[in-house]
């Protein structure tokens, strides 16, 4: 009863009821919430255990912090704005992070491979190893985009965030995130190009 | 509207975010503009792209059970008071109740924290009843551990709970009970942070913390099923060697890998990226022993006596434990016997003259390198022996042949080797069956094991394998193997290994093995079938 009941209750609310002392919000709000936060930050850093170590820290801040939620934001605007904060420090923090995502020439075996890809069955197990590849180009040119460029697109793209929304998330005007958008898709492009997977 | 109009809102057409009025202007403009008609179609195809990128689940239960302790955590700090602009507040004020408290009004909070605390002292307790049972002479006290524990409270922390961990046990645990080595101990922390359940910790704890070289075979048989579980660990290894190898690593990131990784290197043949790693391992005084040894085996594969021998000097400037001294002995004393075969082969082919030896000139050298491990030097006197042999001779040297260009890091090569072989028509099926297990092995390192298992299964359905029953149950190991190690299918492979007790304790030696690196160059997979038994093929003619 209680749980159907707590579906209709938007997040907002839920919220709000833990800041005033309600506990059980708790494990319903991660039910809702974990998943998306901890995809926004795998498809920023690329890396599965960084990324699960961060989005605890986004759901230890956010409870924290429940008593200071804004009523006139959305909460998943407030939580995506918490994740984009503690992703850019961890992105600054690590250098040595796009070093490692730099192309080389054997990536050119792979791309050979990506470029054969076309004549194999969609269900076979080369398909799927290629397919894990193109992913792993794909991480890797995502990786080459700056983190306002890929910050944008992952909420984009991924989360399906109006343009309005990650305006405010990122704290600028909905005509930049626009063209930001369009710049990281037209680098991506490029990049995808230049290794022949396009 | 303009090329440039239209791509200032092509983003928004996309997403079907634009008025009707703009859609249909985009829209008439791209009908006649093929520029634009281009970008769109190539925004759309990388949005495709895009979708399909997939992100593996995280695991909301362990979450939810970590951030019930990190909150928890949170209580010794006080929660500064400041103004917010969020409606009133109706019934208690929110300062008046610290979040902790907060939460441990939640049953479902008090449960986590309750077994959360429960786990903890178990482990506790099996890292001490393991200690008693492997009855190191020391008393060993609970203090001892008790970094550890600290670190394993804060569960969020996963890197210095890896920093405590190693500390721990090589200074003190490590230290007290001889047996268990510093590699077992990494070993040790790694597991713990494979598995998010604690349960099937329990199990890992206790099975490597027996892995000690005092331990009776008939006690370690009993062991075996409680290593299945590392296997998700092993494969995100071994992918890991993957990326390695693609990314060829700048020399600064070589620095964060450690020699568990060379190995892995090496066993996809990429000894490059292998021998940087422990080169520079040595420079940064990490492991030294272990990769002086490991880099030795390599130059000596590749007839690089001086710097093998240079590598064995480095190892025993080491302080180490006696099973390191041991294989640094043995070791050198295999890299000297090649350099007396080297000398003795360089000296034969001085005798023999430049250009023209004969076939059988050629064997004798051959012969000479073999024995010195010289792999990279064989394999050019293979190639220039193998025209001068009739066809029927061939067969031998060229599987002997795909080997040497294996053990060198060569598998492109070793595969056409191979598939030359197996394509000439030969007659002896136990040389084909050879050459198909060599295949088996290679496209096993290039990380093709689709095509690794069914070449196996294809061996094991064959008549002649049925009969002899060693190589059979050596063929349904590697199977097995393949299918926990490379594949991760655990089940299966689980299903493979338990069809023999034989078969079960091999897995265990094995893997005792490579958690105790042992640079074991004797232990040359016992793959072929024995010549013998081509003899008595010959024999008996019947059979083919």
């Amino acid at each position: 009863m209680k749980v159907s009941k707590r579906k209709r209750v938007s997040d907002e609310k839920l919220i709000k009821k833990y800041a005033r002392g309600d506990g059980s919000c708790f494990e319903e709000l991660v039910n809702r919430n974990y998943e998306r936060i901890f995809q926004f930050i795998y498809r920023m850093l690329g890396d599965y255990e960084k990324s699960r170590d961060l989005c605890q820290e986004v759901f230890v801040r956010v409870f924290e912090k429940a008593d200071r939620f804004n009523a006139k934001y959305r909460f998943s605007t407030w939580l995506y704005t918490i994740a984009k904060n503690l992703v850019i420090n961890e992105i600054r923090d690590n250098e040595r992070h796009k070093k490692s995502f730099q192309i080389t020439i054997n990536e050119h075996i792979q791309q050979q491979r990506i470029r054969d890809s076309r004549n194999y069955d969609i269900n076979s197990p080369q398909y799927i190893v290629i397919n894990r590849e193109l992913m792993a180009l794909l991480s890797r040119a995502m990786m080459r985009l700056n983190e306002n460029e890929r910050m944008v697109l992952v909420l984009k793209e991924y989360e399906g965030l109006s343009y309005d929304e990650i305006a405010a998330i990122m704290e600028t005007a909905s005509g930049t995130i626009k063209s930001w958008v369009y710049r990281a898709k037209k680098e991506l492009v490029k990049y995808m190009k230049d290794a022949e997977a396009f | 509207m303009d090329c440039e109009n239209v791509k200032s809102h092509l983003q928004a057409y996309l997403h079907r975010e634009l008025s009707q009025e703009l859609t249909s202007a985009v829209e008439s403009h791209i009908l006649v503009c093929k520029t634009c008609k281009a970008e769109t179609e190539e925004l759309k195809l990388m949005s495709k792209i895009l979708r399909q990128w997939k992100v593996p689940p995280p695991d909301i239960e362990q979450a939810k059970n970590t951030l019930a302790v990190a909150l928890s955590l949170k209580r010794s700090v006080p929660v500064v008071e400041e103004k917010v602009d969020i409606e009133p507040v109706e019934k208690e004020p929110a300062e008046a109740i610290s979040i902790p408290e907060r939460l441990l009004k939640s049953n479902f909070v008090r449960l986590l924290i309750a077994a959360s605390i429960v786990v903890f002292i178990s482990l506790g307790l099996l890292l001490m009843f393991n200690t008693t049972r492997i009855e190191h002479p020391a008393k060993f006290e609970i203090k001892d551990f008790m970094p550890a524990v600290a670190a394993v409270t804060n569960v969020r922390d996963l890197a210095n709970l890896k920093v405590a961990f190693t500390e721990f046990c090589s200074q003190e645990y490590a230290q007290k009970t001889k047996n268990v080595n510093k590699i077992i101990t990494y070993e040790f922390v790694n597991t713990i942070l494979a598995f998010p359940k604690m349960e099937q910790q329990k199990d890992d704890v206790g099975t490597l913390l027996i892995f000690a070289d005092s331990i009776p075979e008939e006690e370690l048989s009993s062991l075996r099923v409680s290593l299945f579980p590392r296997a998700g660990q092993v494969q995100e290894d071994i992918w890991f060697t993957v990326e390695l190898r693609s990314q060829n690593l700048l020399q600064e990131d070589v620095s964060t890998l450690s020699t568990k990784h060379a190995i892995l290197a090496e066993s996809s043949g990429n000894y490059y990226d292998a021998l940087q790693i422990y080169q520079k391992e040595i420079e940064l005084g990490k492991d030294r022993a272990t990769a002086a040894l490991r880099s030795a085996f390599i130059f000596m594969k590749f007839g690089n006596i001086g710097k093998a021998k240079r590598m064995i000097g480095v190892a025993r400037m080491e302080e180490s434990t006696p099973i390191v001294n041991k294989l640094t002995d043995e070791m050198a004393r295999r890299i000297n016997q090649a350099a007396v075969l080297k000398k003795q082969w360089i000296e034969l082919k001085l005798q023999y003259g430049e250009n023209d030896y004969t076939a059988n000139e050629l064997k004798e050298i051959l012969d000479l390198q073999m024995k010195a491990s010289d792999y990279q030097n064989a394999s050019i006197t293979l190639g220039d022996l193998i025209p001068q042999l009739d066809a029927r001779e061939q067969g031998w040297y060229l599987l002997q042949q795909a080997w040497c260009y294996k053990e060198v890091g060569e598998l492109g090569k070793a595969r056409v080797v191979l598939n030359s072989l197996l394509d000439s028509t030969t007659n002896d099926k136990n040389l084909e069956i050879a050459a198909r297990f060599e295949l088996f092995l290679i496209t096993k390192a290039q990380e093709k094991f689709d095509e690794s298992i069914s070449l196996l299964t294809s061996l094991i359905k064959e008549p002649v394998v049925k009969e002899n029953k060693r190589l059979l149950e050596m063929l349904i190991f590697s199977l097995g193997y393949t299918f926990i190690y490379d594949i991760g299918d655990v089940e299966r492979g689980k299903w493979f290994l338990n069809s023999s007790p034989e078969i079960s304790s091999l897995m265990l030696i094995d893997l005792i093995d490579r958690i105790n690196n042992r640079p074991d160059p004797e232990k040359i997979p016992d793959y072929t079938v024995p010549r013998n038994s081509a003899a008595q093929r010959k024999a008996n003619p019947d059979e083919v």
